[in-house]
């Protein structure tokens, strides 16, 4: 086991990391940069060094500063976190080369998944479900016609080299393929001086479900049930929960065999998350392979018992999983609530809510400066019952009790949300936000009856 | 003040209930905090009586240190590499601050002599040191004329981005 790991990350998911090498006596050294000076990661771990100024780019990206601290101080491991280092694959590489272990994948693995196209030829050939689209590029606009056939309406046609939603139509009908893709065509040779297409099948208002899993190095592989992560505000996750609502028993088993497929395919291991989209229909598309532990890995150990940075460690010094398949059960419902800052200012009086089947993961503390140079997540939330509809419940209470003063954050809007209809009921997908933050906000101003 | 003052001091302050300790002698300031420890009482969950929780009933002492000493409470065996920073000796003049994380040496090469010496002149953009980082050695130099007044680094010793290496004056 590693008597030291080095901390290449910042803010709640170091102070995560601190506090689970803590349980299993591993000694910590936190990487800051100088903005970070006053941090709770920085006054916990057993050392801290500054690694450069506030700036990423200048601090908590500079591989080769995290790697001498990590062989001056005799660092077995790196955990990277999430963001930041935790896939790139280049980082992982010059780990592996100064004899430190990447908690983690292999830089290959990284590598092959970071490759979105090559990641989905590799899905197909072992027969996961990708999102349908063309083989490869769409020359003629009869072309795109046969390929619409085989695929499906609705369409979406793309630019191979495009972005911005430029070069970018979305066709419901044979009538307008036609004309739709000769205008992508010419837009996307306008805007990017190449008018190479492809197609995809548009899937409409689709749920974003994700399956976390674990692999250790001997080729074991286990899946520990999914999380629905679909309210998203311009593709930012605000709430995950688990189990994902309206997902049959056959379909999770389904899905969840499937991702285990996919780990398998990749050669992965660590702790990972295979994505999906689903229709409305209950079909289910493979969309990407995330390589590292996420934000709202809280609610997967709330629902299963298991802690999945300890797993990742165990698994990156060589040990094969503690759990079988059926080991895993999971119980109970989780959800998570990201608490945002609006603007960076200073925290006046804190006060996080406790309790039964209430978890607060977070870097905060009374007096602590939040800083403008890295990401606004401030606080998760995370609330468990037996049943969702008590987790709910726990949820509304624990944001009704929590005081962050001295910044504006989100939380009276993810409070609000707990009293959404749709929310409440599990019939929601990622149009949800677009659709009903308006509705929402004016609860804000106006309580939730319309003020009468 | 030399060095073995200043350790025979702070020896004697920690030992001492004091928190804080300004001292300043000719052109040499000295600032030595600690962090306060706080005693908290808990109930033990019998008595159930919230208002008085020192009545004879069986209290719990719970002692916490203060964040900004986060070592007390993490594990404290062999910290070879580095020595826990709770003085800040504050000395008059210009620091030269290490601009990257790394091990710092004196000299060119182990064989060779230092690059200055502590009452040494040195003119803006001399070498004064190096830093070495994943095989590259950066050379440091003096950001304006002046003498070495004090040399802080060790040789072979990391220093992190920001540390004060020498003070010119």
């Amino acid at each position: 086991m590693f008597k030291r790991i080095l901390i290449a990350n910042r803010g709640e998911i170091a102070l995560r990391i601190i506090r689970c090498c803590r349980e299993m006596d591993i000694e910590t050294v936190q990487v800051y940069s100088e903005a970070d000076k006053q941090s709770l990661p920085v006054m916990l771990a057993t050392y801290s060094v500054c690694i450069g100024p506030a700036k990423a780019a200048d601090s908590y990206l500079k591989e080769d500063s995290i790697i001498e601290v990590a062989r001056k101080m005799n660092c077995d491991a790196i955990h990277p976190g999430y963001g930041f280092l935790s896939e790139n694959a280049g980082f992982a590489k010059k780990c592996e080369e100064n004899g430190i272990t990447f908690i983690g994948p292999s830089a290959k693995i990284i590598e092959k998944m970071g490759d979105k196209q090559a990641a989905r030829k590799l899905m197909i050939k072992h027969k996961v479900p990708v999102v349908p689209g063309s083989k490869g590029l769409v020359k003629t606009a009869e072309e795109a016609e046969e390929i619409a056939e085989t695929i499906g309406y609705p369409v979406l046609i793309k630019a191979a080299f495009g972005g911005g939603g430029k070069g970018m139509r979305k066709v419901f009908s044979k009538e307008e393929l036609k004309k739709s893709f000769e205008t992508a065509k010419a837009e996307a040779k306008a805007a990017f001086g190449n008018d190479a297409m492809y197609m995809e099948k548009l899937i409409l208002k689709p749920r974003h479900i994700e399956f976390q899993i674990l692999a250790d190095q001997h080729g074991n592989v286990v899946y520990l049930g999914e999380r629905d992560c679909s309210i998203q505000r311009r593709n930012q996750k605000l709430l995950e929960e688990t189990p994902a609502w309206n997902l049959s028993e056959e379909t999770r088993k389904v899905m969840g065999e499937t991702a285990v497929r996919a780990a398998k395919a990749a050669g992965y291991f660590s702790a990972g998350t295979i994505e999906f989209v689903v229709d409305g229909e209950g079909n289910y598309y493979f969309i990407e392979m995330n390589t590292r532990i996420q934000v709202e890995h809280p609610v997967t150990e709330e629902v299963t018992g298991i802690d999945l940075i300890k797993e990742q460690i165990r698994i990156a010094a060589g040990m094969t999983l503690a759990m079988k398949q059926e080991d895993i059960v999971t119980q109970g419902h989780a959800i998570e609530c990201r608490i945002n800052a609006e603007q960076p200012g200073k925290i006046d009086f804190l006060h996080f809510p406790a309790g039964c089947g209430v978890r607060v993961d977070s870097h905060l503390y009374s007096g602590y400066e939040i800083s403008p140079y890295y990401d606004s997540m401030l606080v998760k939330v995370i609330a468990t019952g037996r049943t969702r509809l008590e987790a709910i419940r726990k949820m509304r209470r624990a944001l009704q009790e929590i005081i962050i003063d001295g910044v504006k954050t989100n939380v009276e809007f993810m409070h609000l949300l707990m009293y959404h209809g749709d929310f409440i009921r599990g019939r929601y997908n990622t149009a949800f936000w677009e659709e009903n933050s308006e509705t929402i906000a004016k609860w804000m101003e106006e309580g939730i009856n319309g003020g009468n | 003040m030399d060095i073995k003052e200043i350790v025979q001091l702070m020896e004697r302050f920690d030992a001492s209930k004091a928190t804080k300790l300004q001292l300043k002698l000719g052109d040499t300031e000295l600032v030595l905090e600690s962090a306060p420890m706080q005693n908290m009482f808990a109930q033990s969950a019998d008595t159930g009586n919230a208002s008085l929780p020192m009545t004879g009933s069986a209290v719990t002492v719970v002692q916490q240190a203060a964040p900004g000493n986060g070592n007390v409470i993490a594990s404290d065996n062999g910290r070879a590499v580095k020595p826990s920073k709770t003085a800040e000796v504050e000395v008059e003049g210009t620091p030269v601050k290490a601009p990257l994380v790394g091990t710092f040496y004196c000299a060119p090469s182990p064989e060779e002599k230092p690059f200055v010496s502590v009452g040494q002149s040195v003119k803006k953009g001399d070498v004064i040191g190096i830093i070495e980082a994943m095989k590259l050695m950066n050379e440091i130099t003096a950001p304006e004329d002046g003498v070495v007044k004090n040399i802080f680094a060790e040789n072979g010793n990391m220093v992190e981005y920001g540390e004060v290496l020498m003070v010119l004056e």
